[in-house]
C-alpha cells in the first residue's frame, strides 16, 4: 500500500492566474511521503557447488555424450580438405556438405548427421546458400586453374618467393576458398549451435518441465537405459560443438583434427586473452550442474558467459586478419596475404554469428553483407591495400570492441 | 496466486500562506515517492491558510486488474472462427455447384467458373488452416486439405483404378486443394485437353474431382459444426493449462505461422531446408500464378488473428495485440513490433513474382530475404509473445540429433 502525503504550501494573495515561465520562483517545500518498505523473505535456491571438471554420472554411469558434434567437426575437416583438393568434384562435395555421405573416414558416413543443415541455422536463410557458391567457383573455376598462374582477376596458383614461401590456390578474386568455408562455419555452424541453438535460453526453457520432473529422454553410448534430461543432453550438445574432439574432463584445446572453434580458442587463449579458455569451460561445468539442480537462473548466466567469450574468439580473429592481410600485401607476400584474407572473410561472415552481453551479434547478418561487400568489390583481394584492409579493420574493431594483438 | 491489492492515496494539501512581496506559486505535480517523514510539514503555514484535500483512488496497476480473457475467446469463436468456417464452406458450396455444371457441360467456360470457385475458396482456407483444434485436430482436417505437393502418381492411379479411400491418410497427399490444382491444370498440357479428359465417357476424372470436393464440403461442415455447437466450452475454457482454449489456439496460431506459413509455402520450396531449391514445392504449382496470391492471403490471416480482427470487418476486438498491450512493461511494444514484422513480411512477398517457382530459379535469394523476415516474426510470436503470456510452447522442432 503506498499512501502518498504531499504537503505543500504557498502564498495565497500573490497569485492571480497563470503566469509567464519567467516569473515563477521555485520554492523548496517539504513533501510527506510514506512509501512501501521492500521485505526479505529467505527462500532456498538449489546452487550447486561447482564441478572441477566436465563429468556427470548417474548411478555411476556418464551421462555426457556428443557423438553427434563430434562427427560433425570432423566432416567440417573433411569438408575443408575437399574445398582445397583438386581432385574434388561439385557431387562430392555436396553429397558430403548436404547429405553427410561420401566421406573418406567411413564412420562419418551413414550417420544421418550434416554439416550442410547445421550451416547458418538460426541466422538468414541466405547464408547457407553463400557456401553452396563456393563449391560451385572452387570446383567450377580454382580446380580447372589448378596449375595456371593466379594474378588479378584471374584464378590460379600463387607461391610466395624464398624458401617455405606459402602457396595458395585462389579464385579470380584472391579467395582460398577452404578458409572461407572453415572460417566460416566457426560461426556459421559450431558458434551459432552453441550461442544460438543449444544453450539459448528457447531451446532449454523449452524442455523445462522434462527436466523439473526428471525425464530421462536419452541413452549414453555407454549406458544400458535412458540416463539424461533432455536440457542436459542439449547442454552436452552444445558442449560439443566445442570440445567435440579434445578431451571432455582436461581439454587440451588445439584438439587433433578440429579445424573450428576449439583451434581458435587455444589461439586466443595464447594471445589475446589468457585465461578465457578456463572461464568458457568453467561456465560449461557449472551450467551442467545448474541444470541437474534445476537451478535455470545459474544456468543462463553461465550460458552468457560462454556466449560473450566464445564470440570474443570471432571478434579478434575477423579484425585480426584483416590487418595481417595488409601487412602481408604490404611486405610483398601475396600468398600470405590472400590465405590471411580468406581466413578474414570467413570470420567475417561469421560475425553475425555472435552475441555480445546485451545479447545482440558484433554485426547483423546486414551488416556483415556490407563489409563483405567491400571486400568483394572490383577485383576481390587483389585490390586492397593495408591503407583499405586498416578501414575494415577499424569498423569490425569498433564493432567488437576488440583490439587484436600483434598487428600495429 | 497471491493477490496484491495496490491502493494509492494521494492526499494533496495545497497551503497557501500569506507572505508578502514575491509571486510565489508552487504547484505540486510530480507525485515520485521520496523517503520523507510527517515532522513538522506544517510549520511553516499560517492557521488562515486555504487547504484543499483531494483524495483519488488510482488503480494503475496492472495487477489490480486483469486482461478479460473470456472476452477474447468469445471474439475469437464467435467473431473470426465461426463465421470463417460459415464463409468456407458457403464458398465450397459454390465450387461444388460449379464443378456439378461443369459435369453436365464441359467447356471451357465452365472449367473457367470452378478454377475461380477453387481459388476464392482455397483463398478462404488460408484463414482456417490455423485452426487445428477439437475436431479439426481430430480428423486431421488440414491433411485432408491442403497437403502439397500433390502425389500426381496416386491421384491419377485413384482415377484410373476407381477405388480408393479417402479417408485412408495414404490419400492425403491426393485430394483438397493441391490435388485440385493438379486436376484443373495440370492433368494435361492444353486447357482443350484437359476438358476433353473430364468429358470422358467413363466419367473418371469428373468423378475424382466430384469426390475430392464432396469430401471437402463433408469435413468442412463436420468442423463447422464442431465449433458452433461447442462454442460454450470454447469459450468457458480460460485457465492457463496446456489444453486451454487460450493456450491451445495461440501455439496453434504460432505453428501455423512458423510451419504451414513460413516453411511450407516458402521454406521448402526456396531450400530452406535442404541443399537445393525445390521449386515444384510451392502452393498452387499446377496454376503457377497463385503461390503468392495464397501466400499474402495467408498473412492477412495471420495478421487477422493477432489484431483480433472480426470477421468481415475492420473492427478489432480481443485479441492477442490486445492482450500484449494490456501486459505490456514500460518501454517495450512487443505488439507494435510483431505487426511491424508482419507488414515487413508483407512487402518482402509483395516483391516476389506471381509465381513463386519462377522467381525460385530467377533469383532465389528473394525468396530466402522474405524467409529471414517472416522468421524474425517468429521469434517474436514464439518467444517474446509467449514469454509475455505466460504460455509454454506445446510443440517441438525436431533435433536430428
Amino acid at each position: 500500500m503506498i499512501c502518498l502525503l504531499i504537503i505543500a504550501s504557498c502564498s495565497k494573495d500573490e497569485y492571480s492566474g497563470p503566469a509567464s515561465a519567467d516569473s515563477f520562483i521555485i520554492k523548496e517545500v517539504e513533501e510527506e511521503k510514506i512509501v512501501e518498505v521492500p521485505t526479505t523473505v529467505t527462500v532456498n535456491v538449489p546452487t550447486p557447488v561447482a564441478p572441477s571438471d566436465y563429468d556427470f554420472n548417474r548411478k555411476g554411469i556418464s551421462t555426457v555424450y556428443y557423438t553427434g558434434q563430434s562427427s560433425r567437426l570432423k566432416m567440417a575437416a573433411a569438408l575443408g580438405s575437399a574445398m582445397n583438393s583438386n581432385a574434388s568434384t561439385k557431387e562430392q562435395i555436396k553429397n558430403m556438405f548436404d547429405n553427410g555421405e561420401g566421406f573418406t573416414d567411413a564412420t562419418l558416413n551413414g550417420t544421418g548427421k550434416k554439416v550442410g543443415n547445421k550451416t547458418g541455422a538460426y541466422g538468414s536463410a541466405t547464408v547457407k546458400p553463400i557456401f553452396d557458391t563456393w563449391i560451385t567457383d572452387f570446383v567450377d573455376n580454382v580446380i580447372p586453374a589448378w596449375n595456371n598462374d593466379a594474378s588479378k582477376g584471374v584464378a590460379g596458383k600463387y607461391t610466395d618467393p624464398g624458401t617455405g614461401g606459402r602457396t595458395v590456390y585462389i579464385n579470380k578474386q584472391g579467395k582460398e576458398y577452404n578458409q572461407l568455408f572453415m572460417k566460416g562455419l566457426i560461426g556459421g555452424m559450431a558458434n551459432d549451435q552453441i550461442i544460438n541453438g543449444y544453450l539459448s535460453q528457447s531451446k532449454l526453457d523449452g524442455v523445462k518441465a522434462n527436466n523439473d520432473s526428471g525425464v530421462f529422454e536419452y541413452t549414453p553410448p555407454g549406458s544400458a537405459e535412458a540416463n539424461v534430461t533432455k536440457m542436459e543432453h542439449y547442454w552436452d550438445e552444445g558442449f560439443g560443438y566445442l570440445y567435440g574432439l579434445d578431451d571432455q574432463t582436461n581439454p587440451k584445446l588445439g584438439a587433433s583434427g578440429d579445424v573450428l572453434l576449439n583451434k581458435y580458442l587455444k589461439k586466443i587463449e595464447a594471445s589475446d586473452e589468457p585465461g578465457i579458455a578456463k572461464k568458457i569451460y568453467d561456465a560449461f561445468t557449472l551450467g551442467r550442474a545448474a541444470i541437474t539442480a534445476k537451478n535455470y537462473t545459474l544456468r543462463d548466466e553461465q550460458a552468457k558467459i560462454i556466449k560473450v567469450e566464445l564470440s570474443k574468439v570471432i571478434g579478434y580473429k575477423a579484425a585480426y586478419y584483416m590487418y595481417s592481410g595488409g601487412s602481408n600485401i604490404d611486405s610483398g607476400k601475396i600468398a600470405n596475404a590472400m590465405h590471411a584474407l580468406s581466413e578474414g572473410y570467413g570470420f567475417i561472415l561469421s560475425l553475425q554469428y555472435t552475441q555480445k552481453a546485451d545479447g545482440t551479434p558484433y554485426m547483423t547478418n546486414a551488416e556483415v553483407n556490407a563489409l563483405l561487400a567491400e571486400l568483394d568489390a572490383g577485383d576481390g583481394f587483389w585490390d586492397h591495400t593495408k591503407a583499405t584492409l586498416g578501414v575494415i579493420g577499424k569498423k569490425i574493431t569498433d564493432a567488437t570492441g576488440l583490439l587484436p594483438q600483434n598487428v600495429y | 496466486m497471491k493477490k496484491i491489492l495496490t491502493l494509492l492515496i494521494l492526499i494533496l494539501l495545497i497551503t497557501c500562506s500569506k507572505e508578502s512581496g514575491s509571486d510565489t506559486i508552487v504547484s505540486v505535480v510530480d507525485a515520485t515517492p521520496v523517503v520523507a517523514n510527517s515532522s513538522d510539514t506544517s510549520a511553516n503555514n499560517d492557521a488562515d491558510s486555504n487547504t484543499e484535500t483531494n483524495t483519488s483512488d488510482t488503480s494503475s496497476d496492472s495487477e489490480s486488474t486483469s486482461f478479460d480473457r473470456k472476452a477474447m475467446l468469445e471474439n475469437w469463436v464467435n467473431n473470426i472462427i465461426i463465421p470463417l468456417n460459415e464463409d468456407f464452406k458457403t464458398k465450397l458450396n459454390s465450387l461444388k455447384e460449379e464443378t456439378s455444371k461443369f459435369k453436365t457441360s464441359p467447356n471451357s467456360e465452365n472449367l473457367k467458373l470452378v478454377k475461380e470457385k477453387w481459388l476464392i475458396a482455397y483463398k478462404s482456407w488460408q484463414h482456417i488452416e490455423m485452426f487445428d483444434y477439437g475436431k479439426a485436430e481430430e480428423i486431421y482436417y488440414q491433411s485432408k486439405m491442403n497437403v502439397y505437393p500433390t502425389d500426381t502418381e496416386r491421384v491419377e492411379r485413384n482415377i484410373s483404378s476407381e477405388t480408393y479411400n479417402l479417408d485412408n491418410a495414404n490419400n492425403n497427399d491426393a485430394q483438397g486443394f493441391p490435388a485440385i490444382d493438379y486436376m484443373l491444370y495440370g492433368i494435361a498440357d492444353t486447357e482443350e485437353k484437359i476438358i476433353e479428359k473430364f468429358s470422358q465417357s467413363d466419367n473418371k476424372y469428373i468423378s475424382y474431382l466430384t469426390n475430392v470436393i464432396d469430401k471437402m464440403y463433408r469435413v468442412t461442415s463436420e468442423v463447422s459444426s464442431y465449433w458452433t455447437d461447442s462454442k460454450d466450452s470454447f469459450i468457458s475454457s480460460t485457465e492457463n493449462t496446456a489444453t486451454s482454449s487460450i493456450n491451445k489456439v495461440t501455439n496453434d496460431f504460432i505453428f501455423y505461422y512458423e510451419k504451414g506459413f513460413r516453411t511450407n509455402k516458402i521454406g521448402i520450396p526456396a531450400g530452406v531446408f535442404s541443399g537445393t531449391t525445390l521449386p515444384d514445392r510451392v502452393e498452387g504449382y499446377y496454376s503457377k500464378i497463385y503461390s503468392k496470391e495464397l501466400a499474402l492471403e495467408a498473412l492477412a490471416a495471420v495478421e487477422n488473428f493477432f489484431s483480433g480482427k472480426k470477421f468481415n470487418s475492420d473492427i478489432k476486438g480481443e485479441g492477442l495485440e490486445t492482450y500484449l498491450n494490456f501486459l505490456k512493461s514500460d518501454g517495450s511494444d512487443l505488439s507494435k513490433s510483431i505487426s511491424d514484422q508482419f507488414a515487413i513480411a508483407k512487402e518482402k512477398i509483395s516483391g516476389l513474382n506471381e509465381d513463386f517457382t519462377s522467381q525460385i530459379s530467377s533469383d532465389n535469394n528473394k525468396m530466402l530475404v522474405t524467409y529471414d523476415e517472416i522468421q524474425k516474426g517468429v521469434v517474436f510470436l514464439k518467444t517474446d509473445m509467449l514469454q509475455t503470456l505466460s504460455i509454454s510452447v506445446d510443440y517441438v522442432d525436431a533435433d536430428g540429433d
